[in-house]
């Protein structure tokens, strides 16, 4: 047997079949005897059946037009959103090679040269005549074109490290995310 | 060219008679239809909760026209975030809650007022300490006005209730959600819920019993 107060403690398990079967003859039992849980049982049930026969509130007319409207902006905003970070990239791109090539007076200057050979011209033992056509010119040991280049202008080749792009609607986010919008 | 666009309008009518109309279709797979390019998923989403979030909001708040402002916003939030929407959770707990919470916020805003404020705070409190009770009321059949007028006395009762037990009602009998639904969408534990929703029941009972037979 329970008592009016435990009735009214555990009243909405009891209202919505949460008891087992052997509480809920309880309660029953207690609604058979008390009249005045019977009539709580009663009012509650009664109020709520005529709040569910409230007609809903339908939405204004132009609800959907209103909603149309906003979502186009929503749209566009985010069609922005999402160009938004490839050109910034482009830009901030740009940028550093300009930055680059503006600096790379100085990143030459700052480079030690490479030390060429010597150049060595083989001087006549003596003093022929010789027609001009047959004359041996100075020779010039070749130097290697590697070693024109100065050190570090690899750079300006060099591929630009791979950027965290930034992706729009990236799927499956945790639900944290989710909760989070208020 | 023309084959490929040919195949394309065959892919898209094989499409639209192998796959079921948008009414039949699920909440979650109304948003995965809409997340592959199926536009009209998302307007068949506004069709199916604007009525009850309406319901919802404006019972919360009272307040019609800021309700339908506040739904506007809901579906606004939910369209921006649909793709990151997690298609294992339920939507509708997921739409409700991000209504909640704006009700909540509309709520929280109205009361900045310290006095208006610390009113709300002390209400709060009593309707979660004070004992149940439940006193048998006699009902006055003479009140004709009452009587007629009794639909929307229940209305206002709603109204009456505070408002954290007033959201845990209105989801429940109302809008027929469960302990653990409502314990999402308030952001509460099952235990807070149960309480609440038995305070706001006793409460209820108190305020409707008079016009009760
Ligand atoms: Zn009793």
């Amino acid at each position: 047997m329970i008592d009016c107060s435990r009735f009214l403690m555990e009243y909405s398990d009891f209202r919505d079949e949460l008891v087992d079967s052997e509480l809920r003859a309880k309660f029953l039992d207690h609604i058979e005897s008390c009249a005045s849980c019977a009539r709580y049982d009663r009012v509650v049930g009664r109020g709520v059946s005529l709040l569910r026969e409230l007609p809903d509130p339908s939405p204004s007319d132009d609800f959907g037009a209103r909603l149309q409207h906003r979502i186009f902006h929503v749209d566009d905003e985010m069609r922005r959103v999402r160009t938004f970070p490839r050109s910034g990239f482009a830009v901030a791109a740009t940028a550093v090679i300009l930055l680059l090539v503006s600096l790379s007076p100085l990143i030459r200057e700052n480079t030690p040269l490479a030390e060429l050979p010597a150049v060595v011209a083989n001087a006549p033992s003596q003093t022929v005549e010789t027609p001009a056509l047959l004359r041996s010119g100075p020779f010039l040991s070749p130097t290697p074109a590697s070693t024109l280049a100065p050190a570090g202008s690899s750079l300006l080749g060099q591929a630009p490290p791979s950027s965290p792009w930034l992706t729009y609607g990236a799927a499956g986010s945790p639900r944290g995310i989710l909760t989070a919008i208020d | 060219m023309a084959n490929n666009f040919a195949q394309d309008v065959l892919n898209t009518a094989e499409k639209a008679t192998t796959r079921p109309s948008l009414k039949e279709v699920a909440d979650n797979d109304l948003v995965i239809r809409y997340l592959e390019g199926e536009k009209r998923a998302f307007g068949e989403l506004v069709e199916r909760y604007q009525g009850r979030l309406l319901n919802f909001v404006y019972r919360s708040t009272g307040d019609r026209q800021r309700a339908e402002d506040l739904v506007q916003e809901t579906f606004i939030r939910v369209y921006r975030h649909l793709h990151r929407f997690d298609t294992s959770k339920k939507f509708s707990t997921w739409i409700y809650t991000i209504a909640s919470n704006l009700a909540k916020n509309e709520l929280r805003n109205r009361s900045r007022n310290p006095l208006v404020l610390f009113q709300t705070i002390k209400k709060n409190w009593e309707a979660d300490q004070r004992p149940l009770e439940w006193e048998d009321n006699t009902y006055r059949p003479d009140d004709l006005f009452r009587k007629r007028h009794l639909k929307q006395l229940v209305e206002s009762a709603v109204e009456e209730l505070p408002e954290h037990h007033r959201q845990v009602f209105i989801l429940r009998e109302m809008q027929g959600k469960t302990y653990e639904e409502i314990a999402e969408i308030t952001d509460c534990n099952l235990g807070t819920v149960k309480s609440r929703l038995n305070r706001a029941r006793n409460n209820f009972a108190q305020i409707v019993a008079p016009l009760l037979a």
